[in-house]
């Protein structure tokens, strides 16, 4: 029983992580809540439905395709909304209310389009499961698992070890002295919504393999990734994983505890409880 | 008994001595300025002392109608109250606010900013807002911002918001005044009208602690100065002492004037 | 023309709701994301007291207003120590967590299931549920509302309010305790959300956790932005066009889903377009620095 549950952990954990990294990625150079986030992850998933059950495109094709998609998404919403309002000085919090009807308008653009109901990502019946310990895991699982981890840690290794990567770095850190050693805020903000909102838009069709689709998708998903990228460090890369995990282990094994419909109103108390004592999460650091 | 005393303060920002071991002592009745290089901690000082920063040692205490009383720790709302006014070096004006409505805000009383005078308003709140009227017209005459009084803040030149920004502590008629360089940036004319204003505010008995770089402008004015340097006090004396003092004139041009004529003297 | 009624009916209210938000975000500068949690506490408080103890609606009023009131002093005083963006997080997350316990806990507010037969207004045994004389009603309140908001607004005061808005520190160098007035225009504005709370409730005599989700919260706040911020007659405008405008769309016969969702859609663009062009709204004095 355990071993389920810690399976299941596992594969939520994995999803949030891939949703918050790809807040934190973003957070991290500009530096407000970009709420439309949220949509760019339901996006994400309606494009790969669109594609895969829509126009029976193959689903490693439609995944790559949405994921692009999801990209070049988040940029137009940066060059749309965020950089005139960049050029403009406005605060993070008024960019954080942009962003904020962004989504809205998104999110019910995609219900506009889509229609309320819910859409399944399912081709074939389906599959059973491989009995792992005592517990299952579906090949479906098994894939998101290994396919989130695999983009962490390239993201991991793109961060730390490319010259793009460590320029985003220098950039989270001080924009200011970035831009005198030459790197171009703009050019790596472009970089961290391309990426930031890929991961966002994988994530989403990882999401609907297993819980099918619906508009509001892209609320919740918001939400956690919120959550966990404050509880872990709102600026920390290893911190959006870290702060992911405790969400995904906290839900699933809390279920036991707690009947599954106080699960969104136990994570925003633990969302304020951290906004107050520890805004800059377990691993940030305070800022002055 | 001093009216305002300083003893050994102390502010690190991430391992950075900001303020080192500062003490100094105010005598009522004194114009002091306080002087330094750039990154002295001379803001840092000011702001412990008023209560917005919280300093790691050390203790601040005033004495005001015979009464001491420890003020380090205190919400910056309450030292106010106790009649220590201050500026900012940015000013930090109301600027959506008219220049009038900056200085009724600038009241020591407070009974008719409370929500129950909102809708009970007995003759004794009408009067408090009728004061206020008057002494805010006062010091704005004071300062010479009177045709000014209806203009938004930020719609005022720099000069003139510096003058704003002394109108408002002045109007508070605090026990003690910290201005946080209330000369910089001004023309001269608006800085001869400044020190004008310091001649009268001393003969009218006012204790004054000040930021200021300009040594002219401290010779004329200050009863004395002290002098800070990396967080600690280098000295402290009169103008003239002060600036015939040579580790005063180290610590602004960094090496001792000697060192520098010897690279032309051969 | 009934129909006209029950629109002027819900902008009122509405208006209601868009005055209290002003005064908290518009003249205070405190961006608040969680407003319809106060609304939401107003409406069940008065109907549960009225379904479950027979209290009558008129002091249900008064107590759904006091509990908002409380309840804004609980969520007030952990959440203003925080700034700009944090606060708003923070009173969204509060906002979330009281539509949660409306939803979940269904022995006390039978959680999605909501509360039906929730009874009128009578004065004096002359039922006031009749529109037109409900519009009466709400207009009255309303106006109230407005008089007593403009008082607030317009005193000294009012003014420490924009002070703290313009510039916190400097307000507190001047000796006023920030803090405080923070804390007391959060309760003045629940309050007035709870009156509106017990309104609708009786006017609409069934409630249910879906009228207080933070979309509603947004568009209160889209109301006071539009309309103006720190502009009360805004408010008006605000939340009649708000109301207005979908109700049209509605009119010109979209299905019900459609038409939700274009309204929603239009609720969004014009928090963009807002943000983008026009922060202070259309008749505001004061904009999000």
């Amino acid at each position: 029983m355990i071993i389920q549950v810690l399976i299941n952990s596992l594969i939520a954990t994995s999803i949030y992580s891939l949703i918050t990294l790809g807040f934190v990625v973003i957070y991290r150079t500009v530096r407000f809540f970009h709420f439309a986030h949220g949509a760019v992850y339901a996006m994400g998933a309606y494009v790969a439905y669109s594609l895969f059950i829509g126009a029976g495109v193959p689903f490693v094709f439609a995944l790559l395709l949405a994921a692009l998609f999801a990209g070049f998404f988040g940029i137009t919403i940066d060059r749309m909304i965020y950089l005139p309002m960049r050029r403009k000085k406005s605060s993070s919090l008024v960019m954080m209310l942009a962003s904020f009807g962004a989504f809205i308008f998104i999110e019910n653009l995609i219900a506009f389009i889509y229609g309320n109901q819910i859409l399944t990502m399912r081709t074939g019946p389906i599959r059973e499961g491989w009995h792992v310990l005592g517990a299952i895991i579906t090949p479906i699982q098994t894939m998101i698992l290994i396919v989130a981890n695999v983009l962490m840690v390239l993201l991991w290794l793109f961060i730390q070890r490319t010259k793009l990567g460590k320029a985003m770095r220098a950039v989270a850190d001080d924009p200011i002295a970035a831009s005198v050693v030459g790197i171009n805020p703009e050019k790596t903000i472009l970089w961290s919504f391309f990426i930031g909102s890929s991961l966002a838009g994988i994530a989403g069709v990882l999401v609907s393999l297993e819980t099918n689709l619906e508009p509001t998708m892209g609320f919740s998903a918001l939400l956690k990734g919120i959550i966990a990228a404050i509880v872990g460090g709102i600026v920390s890369i290893p911190g959006a994983v870290l702060g992911a995990l405790l969400l995904g282990f906290a839900e699933n094994f809390g279920i036991w505890f707690i009947p599954a419909g106080w699960k969104d109103a136990i994570a925003f108390a633990i969302l304020i409880i951290f906004l107050l004592f520890r805004p800059q999460g377990i691993l940030g650091v305070k800022e002055k | 008994m001093p009216i305002l005393d300083v003893y050994n303060l102390s502010k690190s920002f991430d391992g950075v001595k900001a303020v080192d071991g500062f003490s100094f002592a105010l005598e009522k009745g004194q114009i002091v300025a306080l002087v330094g290089p750039n990154g002295a901690g001379k803001t840092t000082a000011f702001n412990i002392i008023t209560g917005y920063l919280e300093s790691d040692q050390g203790k601040v205490s005033i004495n005001i109608h015979r009464a001491k009383r420890i003020i380090t720790g205190c919400a910056p709302y309450k030292i106010a109250r106790l009649g220590i006014a201050r500026t900012f070096q940015y000013m930090r004006l109301f600027s959506q606010m008219t220049v009038l409505e900056n200085l009724l805000l600038a009241s020591a009383k407070r009974k008719h900013e409370e929500l129950s005078s909102v809708f009970f308003s007995p003759k004794s709140i009408k009067q408090i807002e009728k004061e206020n009227l008057g002494r805010a017209e006062h010091y704005l005459d004071f300062v010479g911002l009177t045709e000014k009084r209806d203009s938004l803040a930020e719609n005022l030149s720099h000069g003139q918001r510096k003058l704003l920004s002394l109108a408002r502590a002045l109007c508070l008629e605090p026990n003690i005044l910290l201005l946080d360089e209330p000369t910089a940036g001004v023309f001269l004319e608006t800085k001869e009208k400044i020190a004008g204003f310091f001649e009268t505010l001393g003969s009218q008995g006012k204790t004054i602690l000040f930021i200021e770089h300009d040594m002219h402008f401290i010779m004329n004015i200050a009863d004395r100065v002290i002098v800070m340097s990396e967080g600690k006090k280098l000295c402290e004396g009169t103008s003239i002492e002060v600036a015939e003092n040579p580790a005063v004139i180290e610590a602004y041009l960094g090496k001792k004037l000697d060192q520098s004529y010897e690279k032309y003297s051969n | 023309m009934e129909y006209l009624f029950h629109i002027f009916i819900i902008a009122g209210i509405y208006y209601i709701l868009a005055l209290s938000l002003n005064l908290i975000v518009g003249y205070t500068g405190l961006p608040s994301l969680g407003h319809a949690a106060f609304y939401c506490i107003g409406a069940y408080t008065s109907s549960l007291l009225a379904l479950r103890f027979g209290v009558s609606p008129w002091i249900g009023l008064l107590a759904g207003a006091i509990f908002a009131a409380v309840l804004g002093l609980l969520i007030g005083a952990p959440s203003l120590r925080l700034k700009g963006d944090y606060l708003a997080l923070a009173t969204f997350g509060f906002g979330v967590i009281v539509y949660q316990i409306a939803l979940n806990w269904v022995s006390f507010t039978r959680g999605p299931m909501g509360l039906p037969g929730i009874p009128g207004y009578s004065l004096f045994g002359f039922d006031l549920s009749q529109l037109w004389v409900f519009l009466i009603l709400v207009v009255i309140l309303s106006i109230a509302c407005f008089f007593i908001i403009n008082r607030i607004v317009n005193s000294p005061f009012g003014r420490v309010l924009r002070a703290v808005r313009d510039d916190e520190i400097a307000a507190k160098s001047l000796g006023k305790d920030t803090i405080k007035y923070k804390l007391l225009v959060f309760v003045i504005g629940a309050f007035f959300a709870g009156i509106a709370g017990s309104l609708y409730a009786h006017y609409i005599t069934f409630i249910d956790p879906s009228s207080f989700t933070v979309m509603e919260s947004v568009a209160i706040l889209l109301m006071v932005i539009f309309g103006g911020m720190a502009s009360l007659s805004g408010s008006l405008v605000g939340a009649v066009v708000l109301i207005f405008v979908p109700e049209i769309l509605r009119f010109i016969g979209l299905p019900s889903s459609i038409a939700a969702q274009v309204r929603q859609m239009l609720y969004g663009a014009i928090l963009v377009a807002f943000m983008l062009w026009r922060p202070q709204g259309i008749f505001g004095k004061y904009r999000f620095k």
